[in-house]
């Protein structure tokens, strides 16, 4: 059957990976698609990362440490962003998240963008019920 | 609606800076090619965004922090002034259109400003701007498009000094209300900065 081996890899990879122009003829979509591929990459090594980490701030503040163990069952997208969260929240980030949701209670919170803390806050109100943003519960 | 406690905070900040991560790097794209010459680019602004995808700031780009959000105010309004200046005029006249660009330009500078201070330097364009018209009013007769141009170069660069200075007034006015004594001492300092003061004394 006439096409050597190499030859039929080379053909497939070209019909598979977009030469340069085609990229640059749709720059918005290309750049669109490095952006969600760069994502799933970053996020999935953070996400399937082991471990606590040796900051326990986060733990701390998603209360995942005490002793009342969450029995309740999650769907799937939940249980990632909730994954994320953890792994996401870390140094600054609990800052801006913790000022987010109650304000800047203490005087050295103020280092911490206060246009940031100002439309996360807004944003997760305007998306939660009053219910859900009284209640103490981790989800 | 799946969350509630601080989860809602994190996962809206976590939503919200990958959004901005993404439009800042269209924004970034769309700068890119107004400032170069087409036909010479060649695919400069196109690496220059897929650099910015790949961000050495990794994950940050994607954490609830001041990164992403910052992004893609300040390089929005870095895309409204270029625009304020590609009128095809005379470069030195500029349109009502141009001057609505600059506008624009000193509030998006502005929100980024709330956001992270250092924005604050972007204020500088605005003050070229300033001398470049002081010294064409001092070598030709001025002209009421002149006076209009100077006008929206002054508003915006205050536009983005209220931008920077909002939270400070905003921290003042809860920290520095008493009138005699009993205020922190960095209410009596100069500047009365919160940030000043808890940068050297926390940091």
């Amino acid at each position: 059957m006439g096409l050597p081996f190499s030859r039929i890899a080379a053909t497939t990879s070209l019909m598979l990976i977009p030469s340069f122009t085609q990229v640059l003829s749709h720059p918005y979509r290309s750049l669109a698609i490095i952006f969600v591929l760069w994502k799933i990459l970053l996020l999935l090594i953070a996400g399937l990362s082991p471990g606590l980490g040796y900051d326990t701030s986060t733990d701390l503040l998603f209360e995942l440490n005490t002793a009342n163990v969450d029995s309740r069952r999650y769907y799937l997208p939940q249980t990632v962003l909730k994954r994320l969260s953890a792994r996401l929240v870390r140094w600054d980030a609990i800052y801006f998240i913790s000022s987010a949701k109650h304000g800047y209670i203490y005087e050295q919170e103020w280092a911490f963008g206060w246009g940031v803390t100002t439309i996360i806050g807004r944003v997760a109100y305007y998306c939660t019920t009053s219910k859900a943003r009284s209640s103490n519960d981790i989800a | 609606v799946p969350f509630s406690g601080i989860y809602a905070e994190a996962v809206a900040g976590i939503l919200l800076s990958n959004l901005a991560h993404f439009l800042s790097v269209l924004v970034l794209y769309s700068l890119s090619k107004s400032v170069t010459i087409v036909s010479k680019a060649g695919y400069m602004p196109f690496i220059a965004s897929t650099l910015h995808v790949l961000s050495p700031a990794g994950l940050f780009m994607s954490a609830p922090v001041a990164e992403s959000l910052f992004s893609l105010f300040h390089i929005s309004a870095m895309l409204a002034y270029c625009s304020s200046s590609r009128s095809p005029v005379d470069k030195h006249e500029r349109h009502l259109k141009s001057d609505m660009y600059v506008l624009l330009s000193g509030a998006l500078f502005a929100v980024a400003c709330t956001m992270r201070s250092n924005g604050l330097f972007s204020g500088i364009l605005y003050a070229y701007d300033l001398f470049a018209l002081i010294f064409r009013l001092m070598s030709a007769p001025a002209t009421a498009q002149v006076w209009r141009n100077a006008t929206a170069v002054v508003t915006a660069g205050v536009i983005v000094l209220v931008g920077f200075l909002y939270p400070q007034i905003a921290a003042y006015r809860q920290y520095c209300r008493h009138l005699h004594g009993d205020n922190p001492t960095w209410c009596n300092a100069l500047p009365p900065s919160i940030t000043t003061h808890v940068q050297s004394h926390y940091w």
